[in-house]
C-alpha cells in the first residue's frame, strides 16, 4: 500500500515540542493510516502545563482513532520533550502504543551508552544534591510546578519517588539513592521505565541505521545522529574546547554542606565533624599538610597567630578597626557557597550536552524523495557527525549510496532545533544545505514565554530566523504566531501564486497548526 | 644605646615556577622553571608581609571548601624561609601554592603600578550592601564607597578546572582539578590553577581592570567583556618578558624568533594539556603564525579579522594578537641591527651567547614599552562603553600626550596591526596615530562659560576651566601624622570642611608615624572625588552658561524636562527623563542653590516633585608621569558618569524618555554617558576630554540592539532582578566565573 498523504502537526502554545506525523493511504480510510508521535512536551514552569498537554495527547488519541499510535520517538531526556507522557499518563497507560524509538545513548545493552548513563546520572546526581542546596525549585517532587526559571526547566524534577512496582535498574537508570524508604529517581527517568511498559516494542538506533516507520504504511526513515564520538557529543557551543570528562569527575561529591546555613543533609555539630572528616579524602595534599578541618579551625581556641589571622580574616562578621574597610561586613567574601558557579556551569554543559544526545531522523516521502528533518534539539555537534554517517542496508547490511548532504538537500521540511535557539542549527553544513525550493520551517516556540523565562534565550535566534526566512522564503510556521503570517511573509517574498499554494497545504487551529508536506493530488497539481 | 643595625634589605625573593610544574618536567625547560620573583622590601608607609602570605594588597587564606579543610597559612618571615628565598617549588606543599600565588600577584601588581605611576586599589563590590543602600537614593557628594583593601586569594577554592575573580567576593578564587588520563591504565594528574604564572596573573589583572574600571563589567557592546578577556591574557603575555634568564633561554631556542610557539608566546600550558589541548590553553600567536606561514607560502596573509569573531573570548583574543603583533614588530625593528652587525639571520640556531642575551635586553625593554602604553591607555578611555577601537584611539593618545616624539614608530605600528584586524575606528579619518588621537577640546567654544555673564569678573581664559575645581583638591597623599620634632608648625587646614562631617564610613586615622601610605591615597581619592562632584553641583552664573557646562560634560545636573532647553537644543541635545533623578519636592528645590536666572516656570514634574538627575564622579586619580625627555606630566583624571533608563521596546522608551518612570522600577538595561576629562594640574586646563552624550540616541539604539541580540550580555545586564539571582543563572554574581568555564 502506498502513502497518499503526509501531513505533520505541531501543538501550539508549548515552549517544548509534541509533534503528530499522519500518514494516509488510499481514500483516507483510517485502518490504512498511520501514526507517529514526535516527543510530548512542554518547559517546566509553562502555566497551565498540564492541561495544555491533556488537551493535546487527547487530539493525538483522537486523530488516531481505534488503532491507536503505532510509534512513539523520544528524542532526548529532557522535560520539554518528555513531561506530557508524564502529565497525560492516564490516558498513555490506557491506550498504549506501538513501537517506542528512542537513541542508542539510551540502550541498556550497548556498552558505549551504558556509560554514558551512568555518567549523566552521575552528573545529575550532582546538579540533584547542588540544587536542594541552593534552594533551587526544580529539586521539588513535582512536575507541574509553576515557579521553576531557567535552565531547570528543560531537566525537569531532580528526584520523584519510585514507584514500588517499577522495574528496578541498574545505576545507569539514574538512581539518586533512598529517601526516607523510598527510591528517587530523576523525573525523566521514570517518565522512561513508563513509556517502556506502554510501548510493545522498544528500539534503540544508532546514526546510519535505515528504518521503516511501523503501521500499516510508513516512510523510510535515516537515522543521523545523536553521534557515537565522544568529542562531539560533548561539543554544544561553537568553538569551545570544554571537557565534559572534567565534570564527570566531580559527580556525586561535595553534596554535603556546611555553612551557609547547614542546609544540607546533615545538619548537627556532630555530623559536620564527619562531613569534614569525609571531604578530607578529597584532598590532593598527604596528611602531613591537613592542617585543621572546617570545624576544627572555626571553634579553635588557642592563642596562635595563626588561629587569630583566620578568625579575623574568614569567621569574623565584620572585620576589624584597624582595617582600612574597617566595618566591613565580611561574611559575603567567605567561599563556602563557591559551588554556586559551579553549579550553573554544570547545568548549561548538562544541557547542551544532554541535547546533543538528541536523535535525529531525516523521513523520507514518497515521490520524488523529498525529506522531513527532525533535529529535536540537536546542537553543533551532532549536525557536525552527520557528514561521517554511511547509511546501511538494514536487510544486508551493505552501504547505501544516499549520503546525509543529500538528505538535507531534499528537505521539504524542517523542524527546527531547540525551538531556534542560536547554536542548534549549523549554517554552514545545516541550512546552507537545504536547497529545496519547497522548504518550510516549522519552530515549536513561545518567544514572549522563553524570553521572560531567563532574559537570556532568544527563540528564535534573530540571526537564525533571517536565515530561515531566506531558505524557506518566509514559510515559517510557529507555535507561537498565527499561520497566516507566515503565508502573508511567504506572499511578500514568492508572490500571490505561490502563497496560495502553500496556504491550501497549511490548516491553523488554536490547538495546533498542520501542514501537508506530501499530497500525491497535490504533487500532480502541482506539476 | 643603638645597636648596629644592618641595612633592610632592599628586596623579597620568593621561589616560583616561571610556568608551570609542567615546565618543570620537560628537559628543554626544566632548567629555567625554577624562578625568583624579588619583590622590594615593604617601605617604611606599607603593611609589612605576613602571615598568609598577607600584606595591604592581598590576604591569601587557605580554605579548600571541597575538602573543607584549612592549609596552615606560611610564615614568609620565618628566618629559614628567608634565608633560602621561601619554600622550593612543590606541587605537593600547599604553603607553596600559598607563597607562589602571593608572589605573582604580588610582581603583577608591582608592574602594573609601574607603568600606572600611581598605586592600585581594588572595587569594592557593587553589590555590596554599603553600596546599594546608599545607591538607591542616588549618588551624592557624601556617598562614594570607600575600596576593598585587601583582595582575598583562595589558592584552593573549587575543585574544577576554573580560576576566577569574583568582583562580589573581592577575591581570585583559583581550582584544581585531576585531569583525565592521557592512557588507559595512567593515572590522572592533579593540576593547580594557581601554580600557573599565567592564570595568577590574568586573574590578577582583571581585579585590577575592576578597580580602575568598575563598570566594565557591564556588557554594553561586543567588546566589553573581551576588552577584560583580552587585556588580562596581554598582561599575562607580557609579564613573561619580564624574567630575564627565561626569555634568554628562550630566543636562545628559536634563533631570536619571537613568531613562533614557545615558552615565551603561548598561556597556561599545563591546563591547555590537562582540559585536552595540543599545546598552551591559548596561543598569542595564532594570528601571527598563520601570517607568517602564509607569507612563506607567498600567499596573502591570513588574518582573522574581528567582524569574523563573536564571542568574547575570540574577540578577546584579537586584541591579544593585535597587541603582541606589535611588540614583535618593533622588537623586530628594534634587534634588526643586531643581526646585521653580527652577521646570523633571524631564526638561525646557535647564535652567540651574547647576541641572545642583547636579543633579550631588547624584547625586555620593548615588552615594557609596550606593556606602559597598555596600562596608559586605561586612563583615556571613554566613561561609559568602549570598543576595542576606542582603546586604540586611548592608548595612542596617551601615548602622544607623554611621549611627543616616537622615533621608533611605536604608534604606527599600534596602530597597524589594529587596522590589519579591522578593527573599527569610529569617528576617525584614518589609522594614522594623529588623526587616531582624541581630538583636544576646542575651548574657544566654552569661552562663554566663563566670562562676567553672571557679573563675576574673572579674567582667567578658557585654560583655566578647571582651575576652581582644583582648588579643594589634594594632589598627594602624605601621613599627616604630627612629627617627632618638637617644633609645632601651624597646619593649614586642607580638608574639605564637611568632608568627614558627611562621611557615613569614618575611617579611624593611624598612630603617629605608622601609618599606611596607600590607605591615605584612598582616602585622598575620596576626598577629591568629593570634592570634584561637590564642585559639579555648584550652579554656574547663568543657566545658559551652565547648560554649556553639561554639554560638555554630556550629563544633565539641572531639574529635568524639555521646559527651557533653547541652550541644549542648540548644541543638539536635550534633557530625557528617562535620566537617573532624584525626586525632591518643589520647595527643597527652591531652596537650593542654582543658577540665579534660573526659571521655575514650565519647570517639568513628576507627582508634585522636581526630577534632579544624579551623577556620579567616577574616578579622580592624580597621575605624575616623567618622560622619556624628562618633561613631568601632571594630570588629574576624572570619570563624571550618569546613567538612564534603557528599555527594550523603543516604544516604552520614548515614553519614559518624555515622562519618566517611577523610581524605583527597574528598566530593561542601564545606559550610561558622561565625561573623562584630564586636566592639567598646574593650571586647571583641560587637555582632554572624551565625552559619551547621556543623551545620543544613537549610542542608546546600538547598547539596545547589541543586548537584544546577545542573550548572555541581556541577562548580564538585567540587574536587580530577584528571580535571576538564582544560581541557574549566576551570570551576574560572577561574571568571570561563567566566561571562564574551564578555560581561565
Amino acid at each position: 500500500m502506498k502513502v497518499e498523504r503526509v501531513r505533520v502537526r505541531m501543538y501550539k502554545k508549548l515552549l517544548g515540542d509534541c509533534f503528530l506525523i499522519i500518514l494516509e493511504g488510499k481514500d483516507g480510510r483510517k485502518d490504512a493510516s498511520a501514526h507517529i508521535l514526535i516527543d510530548c512536551g512542554v518547559l517546566q514552569g509553562t502555566r497551565g502545563s498540564k492541561d495544555l498537554m491533556m488537551a493535546a495527547v487527547r487530539d493525538i488519541y483522537d486523530t488516531a482513532g481505534e488503532k491507536g499510535l503505532d510509534l512513539v520517538v523520544v528524542t532526548h531526556e529532557h522535560h520539554d520533550h518528555i513531561c506530557g507522557f508524564k502529565l497525560a499518563d492516564d490516558i498513555f497507560a490506557e491506550r498504549k502504543f506501538g513501537d517506542l524509538w528512542m537513541a542508542w545513548t539510551d540502550d541498556p545493552d550497548d556498552p558505549d551508552g551504558r556509560e554514558l548513563q551512568e555518567k549523566y546520572g552521575q552528573a545529575y546526581a550532582a546538579l540533584a544534591g547542588m540544587a536542594a542546596r541552593f534552594g533551587v525549585a526544580s529539586a521539588v517532587d513535582d512536575f507541574e510546578t509553576e515557579a521553576i526559571m531557567g535552565l531547570a526547566g528543560f531537566s525537569g524534577p531532580f528526584a520523584v519517588p519510585l514507584d514500588d512496582d517499577d522495574a528496578a535498574g541498574g545505576s545507569g537508570d539514574g538512581m539518586l539513592g533512598v529517601s526516607g524508604r523510598r527510591k528517587t529517581v530523576r523525573g525523566s527517568r521514570k517518565i522512561y521505565l513508563d513509556l517502556k511498559s506502554w510501548a510493545e516494542q522498544t528500539r534503540y538506533l544508532s546514526p546510519g541505521d535505515v528504518m521503516e516507520t511501523p503501521g500499516a504504511i510508513g516512510l523510510k526513515t535515516y537515522v543521523l545522529g545523536p553521534p557515537r564520538d565522544r568529542d562531539l557529543l560533548s561539543k554544544a557551543l561553537p568553538s569551545s574546547g570544554e571537557n565534559a570528562e572534567t565534570y564527570f569527575a566531580l559527580a556525586g561529591e561535595f553534596l554535603d554542606a556546611i555553612e551557609p546555613g547547614g542546609t544540607g543533609p546533615a545538619g548537627g555539630t556532630a555530623d559536620e565533624a564527619a562531613i569534614c572528616r569525609e571531604a578530607l579524602h578529597r584532598s590532593p595534599f598527604s596528611a602531613r599538610y591537613h592542617w585543621r578541618s572546617f570545624v576544627e579551625q572555626r571553634d579553635a581556641r588557642d592563642d596562635g597567630a595563626a588561629t587569630r589571622l583566620l578568625h579575623r580574616r574568614y569567621f569574623a562578621g565584620q572585620s576589624d578597626q584597624d582595617n582600612f574597610s574597617c566595618g566591613e561586613p565580611l561574611a559575603h567574601r567567605r567561599i563556602d557557597d563557591a559551588m554556586r558557579s559551579t553549579f550553573s556551569s554544570l547545568s548549561l554543559k548538562m544541557n547542551n550536552n544532554t541535547n546533543n544526545t538528541s536523535l535525529v531522523l531525516a523521513f523520507e516521502l514518497p515521490g520524488d524523495g523529498g525529506t522531513m528533518i527532525f533535529a529535536a534539539d540537536a546542537q553543533v555537534g551532532n549536525w557536525l557527525s552527520w557528514g561521517k554517517v554511511r547509511f546501511r542496508n538494514p536487510e544486508s547490511g551493505k552501504e547505501l549510496p544516499v549520503t546525509s548532504e543529500d538528505l538535507l538537500a531534499a528537505a521539504r521540511l524542517y523542524k527546527v532545533g531547540h525551538h531556534g535557539s542560536h547554536n542548534a542549527t549549523l549554517s554552514e553544513k545545516g541550512l546552507e544545505r537545504m536547497i529545496h525550493k519547497d522548504l518550510v520551517a516549522m519552530i515549536p516556540t513561545d518567544e514572549e514565554f522563553a524570553k521572560k523565562q531567563s532574559g537570556t534565550w532568544e527563540m528564535p535566534d534573530p540571526h537564525l530566523n533571517e536565515a530561515l526566512t531566506v531558505r524557506t522564503r518566509g514559510r515559517i510556521l510557529r507555535g507561537d504566531k498565527p499561520a497566516a503570517e507566515a503565508i502573508a511573509q511567504h506572499q511578500e517574498i514568492a508572490g500571490k501564486a505561490s502563497s496560495e499554494a502553500f496556504a491550501k497545504r497549511v490548516a491553523d487551529g488554536d490547538l495546533f497548526v498542520e501542514f501537508t508536506v506530501y499530497d500525491r493530488a497535490l504533487e500532480n497539481a502541482d506539476g | 644605646m643603638i645597636d648596629t643595625v644592618p641595612d633592610k634589605p632592599s628586596t623579597r625573593r620568593l621561589r616560583v615556577y616561571a610556568f608551570d610544574p609542567a615546565a618543570s618536567v620537560a628537559l628543554d625547560t626544566a632548567v629555567v622553571n625554577d624562578a625568583v620573583i624579588e619583590l622590594p622590601w615593604e617601605a617604611r608607609w606599607e603593611d609589612p608581609v605576613g602571615l598568609g602570605p598577607a600584606n595591604e594588597y592581598f590576604e591569601v587564606i587557605d580554605y579548600d571548601q571541597p575538602c573543607r579543610a584549612f592549609y596552615e597559612p606560611l610564615d614568609p618571615n620565618h628566618p629559614w624561609l628567608l634565608a633560602q628565598d621561601g619554600l622550593a617549588p612543590s606541587e605537593g606543599n600547599p604553603q607553596f601554592h600559598q607563597q607562589m600565588v602571593f608572589a605573582v600577584a604580588m610582581n603583577t601588581v608591582r608592574n602594573f603600578e609601574k607603568a600606572l605611576g600611581r598605586t592600585v586599589f581594588w572595587s569594592l563590590p557593587e553589590d555590596d550592601p554599603r553600596v546599594a543602600a546608599k545607591r538607591r537614593g542616588g549618588r551624592t557628594a557624601a556617598s562614594y564607597p570607600p575600596f576593598t583593601r585587601c583582595l582575598r586569594i583562595y589558592p584552593h577554592a573549587l575543585q574544577e578546572p576554573n580560576a576566577y575573580f569574583s568582583p562580589g567576593k573581592g577575591a581570585v578564587l583559583f581550582g584544581y582539578f585531576k585531569s583525565t588520563p592521557r592512557a588507559r591504565g595512567e593515572e590522572g594528574q592533579w593540576v593547580f590553577t594557581c601554580l600557573s604564572q599565567d592564570i595568577v596573573a590574568h586573574e590578577t589583572a582583571h581585579a585590577i581592570l575592576h578597580g580602575m574600571r568598575r563598570r566594565g563589567i557591564e556588557p554594553v557592546n561586543p567588546d566589553s567583556l573581551a576588552f577584560h578577556e583580552g587585556f588580562a591574557d596581554t598582561i599575562a603575555l607580557l609579564q613573561h618578558f619580564t624574567m630575564d634568564n627565561v626569555v634568554r633561554h628562550e630566543l636562545g631556542r628559536a634563533g631570536g624568533e619571537l613568531r613562533c610557539e614557545s615558552l615565551l608566546t603561548g598561556l597556561a600550558s599545563q591546563l591547555g594539556q590537562a582540559t585536552g589541548r595540543n599545546g598552551a590553553l591559548r596561543m598569542a600567536l595564532e594570528t601571527l603564525r598563520h601570517e607568517q606561514a602564509s607569507k612563506e607560502h607567498g600567499e596573502a596573509p591570513q588574518i582573522r579579522t574581528l567582524a569574523m569573531l563573536r564571542e568574547p573570548h575570540e574577540r578577546g583574543q584579537c586584541l591579544v594578537a593585535a597587541i603582541f603583533d606589535t611588540f614583535v614588530t618593533i622588537y623586530e625593528r628594534r634587534t634588526a641591527d643586531l643581526f646585521q652587525i653580527a652577521g646570523f639571520a633571524r631564526g638561525s640556531p646557535d647564535l652567540p651567547e651574547k647576541l641572545v642575551a642583547r636579543l633579550a635586553q631588547e624584547a625586555i625593554k620593548t615588552a615594557h614599552s609596550v606593556l606602559q602604553m597598555c596600562v596608559r591607555g586605561l586612563d583615556y578611555l571613554p566613561p561609559a562603553a568602549s570598543t576595542f577601537g576606542d582603546y586604540l584611539r586611548a592608548m595612542i593618545t596617551a601615548d602622544t600626550d607623554l611621549v611627543h616624539e616616537d622615533p621608533l614608530n611605536y604608534r604606527v605600528a599600534l596602530a597597524e596591526s589594529f587596522r590589519k584586524r579591522e578593527v573599527p575606528v569610529l569617528g576617525c579619518m584614518s589609522y594614522a596615530p594623529d588623526s587616531l588621537c582624541w581630538e583636544r577640546p576646542d575651548l574657544r567654544q566654552f569661552e562663554a562659560m566663563i566670562g562676567d555673564e553672571g557679573g563675576d569678573d574673572r579674567c582667567w581664559g578658557p585654560d583655566a576651566l578647571f582651575a576652581d575645581a582644583l582648588r579643594n583638591m589634594t594632589f598627594i597623599a602624605r601621613l599627616d601624622g604630627e612629627g617627632a620634632s618638637g617644633r609645632s608648625a601651624a597646619k593649614p587646614d586642607v580638608r574639605l570642611p564637611d568632608a568627614t562631617e558627611q562621611d557615613p564610613i569614618s575611617y579611624p586615622g593611624r598612630s603617629t608615624g605608622s601609618g599606611n601610605l596607600r590607605d591615605e591615597a584612598m582616602r585622598v581619592v575620596m576626598r577629591n572625588q568629593r570634592a570634584l562632584h561637590d564642585w559639579l553641583l555648584k550652579p554656574a552664573p547663568t543657566t545658559r552658561q551652565h547648560r554649556m557646562w553639561e554639554t560638555l560634560l554630556g550629563i544633565r545636573t539641572l531639574p529635568l524636562g524639555p521646559h527651557c532647553d533653547a541652550v541644549l537644543k542648540a548644541n543638539g541635545g536635550w534633557s530625557p527623563l528617562s535620566v537617573k533623578a532624584r525626586e525632591i519636592s518643589l520647595e527643597k528645590w527652591k531652596a537650593m542653590e542654582r543658577p540665579p536666572d534660573w526659571d521655575d516656570d514650565g519647570i517639568t514634574l513628576r507627582d508634585g516633585k522636581v526630577l534632579l538627575p544624579v551623577f556620579e564622579v567616577h574616578s579622580v586619580r592624580i597621575a605624575r608621569r616623567i618622560s622619556p625627555d624628562r618633561r613631568e606630566l601632571s594630570q588629574m583624571i576624572a570619570q563624571v558618569t550618569q546613567k538612564r533608563r534603557g528599555y527594550f521596546d523603543p516604544a516604552r522608551q520614548r515614553e519614559v524618555d518624555r515622562a519618566g518612570a517611577p523610581p524605583d522600577e527597574e528598566p530593561d538595561f542601564w545606559f550610561r554617558g558622561g565625561a573623562t576629562i584630564i586636566v592639567d594640574l598646574r593650571d586647571g586646563r583641560l587637555e582632554r576630554i572624551v565625552r559619551q552624550r547621556i543623551d545620543q540616541e544613537q549610542r542608546l539604539a546600538r547598547q539596545r540592539d547589541f543586548l537584544c541580540k546577545d542573550s548572555i550580555a541581556r541577562s548580564m545586564a538585567m540587574t536587580g532582578r530577584e528571580e535571576l539571582n538564582s544560581p541557574a543563572f549566576g551570570f551576574e554574581r560572577e561574571p568571570f566565573a561563567f566566561m571562564h568555564g574551564d578555560m581561565p
